[in-house]
């Protein structure tokens, strides 16, 4: 009688844990997705990444940011999607190890508005946008208003 | 033989004098005896909280060592700021920022809404020497990254040779390399510390024990050490400072 426990409490154990399992897999791919979370910019941020190191590139006010991961480092990865159109690009399939290669995102501190205001495109409301943010000080500010009212 | 300085701050032998052994007191030119007697420079454990984003918690935190002496600040971030896997992200390239900014770097920590603590640590230039050695050896066998320095002062960006993993060579362990080059037993005592049910959720401990290989034997999580460095460290911090708000 023992020997016969002996030889179906595996048998069971396994059951069980493949029951678990398989009730866990069933409800990862069944379950409603959630909709996406989505944040739009109400002041631009520059962004880095391959190019000339003299440029600035900007993502405008108004873009949609949809979150994917949180990171421990301080960063919060978003997607941003683009219809592109005119032109076509030809893809392959991604096969380094680190495949994923976002750009970082910031916004602009004093100097940085100082050669957008220069060289960029920046409408009023941008501009105002950016100074409402508070990634710049206000002695910043008065210094920056000063510069461009002479 | 030795030296004292008197508390005008003259130099003097202490024991020796008449011919023909007969020595000077001389005025001492400022830095001399505080060299010797008194730590000038400092090194901060810098050990960002958990934050939550749009309701979620996340608990893991992130460290960074910063290096103070009287004419240099540096901060040493390491972290998946470059390209990372598709999975979970938990390896990626080893990036290494060097911030001589400490208030860019320190805003930026901020603004995710998590507090930053940072543990101080009284050291000799000659210690501060060694750990600022230690990751200039680090960075001249790194690739530099300029395009990801773009317009920001203060920050220097390089890929280390080694690359990131969130349970191996990581943020702690590299800045737990740059400390013990100030204080080799700094580490000494902190294994009991590891308790990865602390910030880990279930999911993830049992990632870490099949695919992960396992739990690490030397601390790895910033709250484990920053429990450490608050309950029984092997070297005292001088002082704690905080950083920002947690939310």
């Amino acid at each position: 009688m023992t020997s016969d426990k002996a030889k179906v409490l595996p048998l069971v154990a396994i059951a069980v844990i493949g029951f678990s399992l398989g009730a866990v897999a069933t409800y990862e791919i069944v379950k409603e997705p959630s909709m996406p979370l989505v944040h739009k910019l109400k002041a631009p941020l520059l962004f880095n990444g391959a190019g000339s190191s003299e440029h600035q590139y900007v993502l405008p006010a108004g873009t949609s940011l949809y979150y994917d991961q949180a990171f421990p480092e301080g960063f919060v990865r978003y997607k941003v999607y683009f219809n592109v159109e005119g032109v076509r690009l030809d893809s392959h399939e991604a096969t380094d190890k680190f495949w994923l290669e976002p750009l970082t995102a910031f916004p602009p501190n004093q100097e940085d508005v100082k050669k957008l205001l220069g060289a960029y495109p920046l409408t009023k409301n941008e501009l105002a946008a950016i100074l409402k943010s508070g990634a710049i000080s206000k002695e910043e500010i008065r210094d920056l208003l000063a510069e461009y009212s002479k | 033989m030795g030296c004292a300085s008197t508390l005008d701050g003259r130099l003097t032998a202490s024991a020796v004098t008449g011919k023909p052994f007969e020595t000077n007191t001389v005025r001492a030119n400022n830095t001399v005896v505080d060299d010797k007697l008194r730590p000038a420079a400092e090194m901060h454990i810098l050990i960002g909280g958990p934050y939550v984003l749009d309701g979620e918690t996340h608990r893991y935190g992130h460290t960074a060592i910063r290096v103070k002496t009287r004419t240099t600040d540096t901060t040493y971030d390491f972290g998946r700021y470059g390209r990372v896997t598709g999975d979970f992200g938990a390896e990626g390239e080893g990036i290494l920022r060097v911030w001589s900014n400490f208030s860019a770097y320190i805003v930026g920590e901020a603004a995710t809404g998590r507090q930053t603590v940072a543990f101080v640590f009284a050291i000799f230039d000659h210690q501060a020497k060694a750990v600022n050695d230690h990751f200039n050896l680090l960075i001249a066998g790194a690739t530099p990254r300029p395009e990801m320095e773009r317009s920001r002062s203060g920050l220097k960006v390089y890929r280390l040779p080694t690359n990131y993993h969130a349970l191996g060579y990581n943020c702690t362990t590299l800045s737990l390399d740059g400390a013990r080059q100030a204080f080799p037993n700094f580490e000494d005592g902190s294994a009991a510390f590891i308790k990865p049910e602390e910030v880990m959720t279930f999911s993830e401990r049992m990632a870490m024990k099949t695919i992960g290989g396992g739990t690490p034997h030397r601390i790895f999580l910033p709250a484990n050490l920053q429990s450490f460095l608050s309950t029984k460290p092997a070297i005292e911090p001088v002082r704690v400072e905080r950083y920002g708000t947690s939310k």
